[in-house]
């Protein structure tokens, strides 16, 4: 494993915060993205291409998807787990699996390794990667991140992949684009009140 | 495993055919539409982008409803339903492109069949690529194949239950033309 993608955190102590309605999981309901072309190539190794075309922007964060493309259906390269979950396996190395994630200017980091955040003892919570879910018909796979909350920062991204030979790339977003698209997301529905 | 059940046989290579989806390790250009394509007090339908690929295009489909109106803008019952009944019901979001030519590809109509030997459509084809759906709002991207011909391209939808008409939004082709010209 890289060092850009450290493992999981221990599980921080339970902070008492009052639920939102609105989850921080997804992006928020009622609101229109804007849309920031990306389309770029990610890693390529021979027979696997991987890729993100574009970012769903909200205000509170944005939306992605990761293509994965691969010239023969392959059991040994399962890049979301997908088939190891429906046996019931276990992953073999772990440090194989695909990682992929955000690298902000502060120094942290967002990653499919790392997931949901809980929130800090003050409330905010640190950037964080969430899987969407996808799907994939053997050869092709897209699946869905959303990234939250947004910083006005400048933000690579990351992305490995050893069990396919793909070793670290990192590459630099247009954080302005991203920022100016949060401006044009626009909110057409009222959130519910709270009962 | 015993013997009486045996394990199934590898899947054999399938073909894949234009216009079923897009190429594999094709990355698309996208542009950026962000056009409200259709609104009424209960949804708005919003034409957020459209990826192109040499073959075709995609376009990313979001739609909001209004909290507690129960609409379901991309579920599968009003298209089982106009299938049994002959008729498109009026639950049903349909939508589509109209080329310039004439020809149109819609979420109506007959069903496409996906057998591999198939002889290439006639018609331009429309088909469900993936989508996701939270608390009354929807994101869905649809395949759209062949590329449009240069100049008007209109996105044509309707969804009655929702109160919204039959509304026509004009595009242009080109941008969609030029940004497949970028795709390598």
């Amino acid at each position: 494993m890289s060092d850009f993608f450290a493992p999981p955190p221990k599980p921080e102590k339970h902070v008492e915060v009052r639920m939102a309605r609105r989850s921080p999981h997804e992006p928020p309901p009622g609101v229109l993205p804007a849309v920031v072309d990306t389309g770029r190539a990610l890693g390529e190794a021979p027979g696997v291409a991987v890729s993100m075309s574009r970012l769903w922007v909200y205000p509170e964060g944005f939306e992605v998807a990761l293509q994965v493309d691969l010239k023969d259906e392959d059991d040994d390269l399962d890049p979301f787990g997908t088939w190891a979950r429906r046996r019931g396996e276990e992953r073999a190395d772990p440090a194989d699996d695909l990682h992929f994630g955000f690298g902000l200017a502060d120094g942290s980091k967002a990653t499919n390794l790392i997931g949901a955040r809980s929130a800090t003892e003050d409330g905010s919570r640190p950037p964080a990667l969430t899987g969407r879910g996808g799907g994939s018909d053997g050869r092709a796979f897209r699946h869905s991140f959303w990234l939250s909350p947004l910083v006005p920062e400048p933000i690579e991204v990351a992305f490995e992949w050893r069990a396919a030979g793909i070793e670290l790339t990192r590459r630099d977003l247009d954080a302005e684009a991203i920022a100016t698209a949060a401006l044009r997301a626009q909110r057409v529905f009222a959130e519910e009140e709270e009962a | 495993v015993s013997d009486f059940f045996e394990p199934p046989p590898p899947p054999e290579p399938r073909r894949s055919n234009d216009w079923e989806g897009p190429p594999r390790a094709s990355v698309p250009a996208t542009v950026a539409t962000e056009l409200i394509v259709g609104r009424s007090e209960r949804a708005v339908l919003y034409l957020a982008a459209i990826a192109a690929y040499r073959t075709g295009f995609e376009i990313d489909l979001c739609a909001v409803t209004a909290p507690g109106s129960g609409l379901d803008p991309f579920g599968f019952e009003p298209q089982a339903a106009s299938q049994r009944s002959g008729e498109l019901v009026p639950a049903l979001l349909r939508f589509g492109l109209a080329f310039v030519d004439g020809s149109k590809a819609t979420n109506t109509g007959a069903y496409l069949s996906w057998d591999e030997d198939r002889e290439q459509p006639s018609a331009p084809v429309l088909s469900g690529r993936s989508g996701a759906g939270w608390a009354d709002t929807w994101l869905h991207h649809f395949w759209i194949w062949p590329l449009p011909p240069p100049g008007k391209l209109e996105f044509v939808c309707e969804w009655p239950d929702a109160g919204i008409p039959l509304v026509r939004t004009v595009l242009d082709a080109d941008p969609i033309l030029e940004a497949a010209e970028r795709v390598s």
